[in-house]
């Protein structure tokens, strides 16, 4: 039989010999800062990692022009407008965006203008005397009108075109083109 | 040559300057053991290196008193053998528990039989007994180096010995003798 003074010292030496073969995973206090410091600047890398990659998921998003109506379209895409002018002076209030910026900026070999116009109060102001507006029930149907305001002396004209594609008769597709140039004449 | 040798004077040990030992010395040689005495008096491997990791970065906060100390050492003794048993006090269940849990996984041999029961039968002792074994017998510290670290006497170190090698004797079998 072992006495207390044996118990004891056998299992402190068991002890002993038990922690000494222990994988201790405690850091040093001293080594604690650079830890700390390699952990803040991985994290400093992630977050700009994180910023960077965010920024370019809005920029790619991103339309600058957003809630703007697309020219020569409409809602369903059957109707193609199309508006050509041939004096470069007079623009034409055909469908165009909400801008508000005029943006005469291509301009063809002729003077015709095609792209967005200026908003509805500008168009008015200047010159609003060409009102065309083109509606096509056929997909393979294309239509373009030419206007030219100059030669239209009598006023409230109205011309009606009817477009038809299909020799079966049908009127698939309609143009209708309304001129009320109250300009040119003063009347 | 000594400094009383120098100096001509008698020089009380107390008072004499000592000079501050750098601190990852300090660690490197006291972690071990210091991990071992929380160990044996909470009988929780992991909660004893966390015990013992509180007490090294508390002393290096302060190292410039700490290591002024005659003793470091014994200052963070002193912090881990009371974190030790109020840890085992506290949660001596959950460190059972562990203890068991860990036989089944760890890498590294538990504890016989044997010294487990002497171990579980030392953090039952009170308080003071308890930590006066683990210190005399773990950590092989003397009763004047016991009294330092529990800031009592040595008439008082040699009380709670006593006492606790009588009731372990009780506890650990009828052959056993105090």
């Amino acid at each position: 039989m072992k006495d207390i003074e044996s118990h004891l010292n056998d299992a402190a030496s068991e002890a002993r010999d038990k922690v000494s073969s222990m994988k201790l995973t405690g850091v040093a206090p001293y080594a604690s800062g650079r830890v700390a410091s390699r952990v803040l600047a991985a994290g400093g890398a992630f977050a700009l990692v994180l910023g960077v990659v965010g920024i370019a998921a809005i920029a790619a998003t991103w339309n600058p022009n957003a809630g703007a109506s697309e020219f020569g379209t409409n809602g369903d895409g059957t109707s193609i407008t199309t508006v050509t002018v041939a004096n470069e002076d007079s623009p034409v209030a055909g469908d165009h965006d909400d801008d508000d910026s005029d943006d005469h900026d291509e301009e063809g070999e002729n003077g015709a203008t095609t792209t967005s116009l200026p908003d509805d109060d500008a168009v008015e102001d200047e010159h609003d005397d060409s009102t065309t507006s083109t509606t096509l029930d056929d997909d393979d149907s294309t239509t373009s009108t030419t206007l030219d305001d100059d030669d239209h002396e009598d006023d409230g004209s109205t011309t009606t075109t009817t477009v038809d594609d299909h020799e079966e008769g049908e009127d698939d597709s309609v143009t209708t083109t309304t001129l009320d140039d109250d300009h040119t004449d003063g009347s | 040559m000594t400094i009383a040798e120098h100096t001509g004077e008698q020089i009380p040990v107390a008072h004499i300057a000592r000079v501050v030992e750098d601190f990852s010395t300090f660690y490197e040689r006291e972690l071990r053991p210091v991990v071992g005495l929380a160990y044996v008096l909470s009988g929780s491997r992991s909660g004893a290196e966390d015990i013992a990791q509180d007490a090294f970065v508390q002393a290096y906060r302060k190292w410039e008193t700490v290591g002024a100390y005659a003793n470091p050492g014994g200052w963070v003794r002193t912090a881990v053998s009371n974190r030790a048993v109020s840890l085992f006090r506290r949660k001596s269940a959950e460190a059972r528990a562990l203890l068991r849990f860990r036989g089944s996984s760890s890498s590294v041999p538990e504890l016989s039989a044997d010294a487990m029961e002497t171990w579980a039968a030392v953090r039952r002792l009170p308080k003071r007994q308890a930590q006066v074994i683990a210190l005399h017998y773990y950590d092989r510290s003397s009763v004047a180096e016991i009294a330092e670290v529990l800031d009592c006497s040595e008439n008082t170190v040699r009380t709670h010995l006593r006492r606790a090698k009588e009731t372990l004797s009780e506890n650990l079998g009828e052959g056993s003798q105090a």
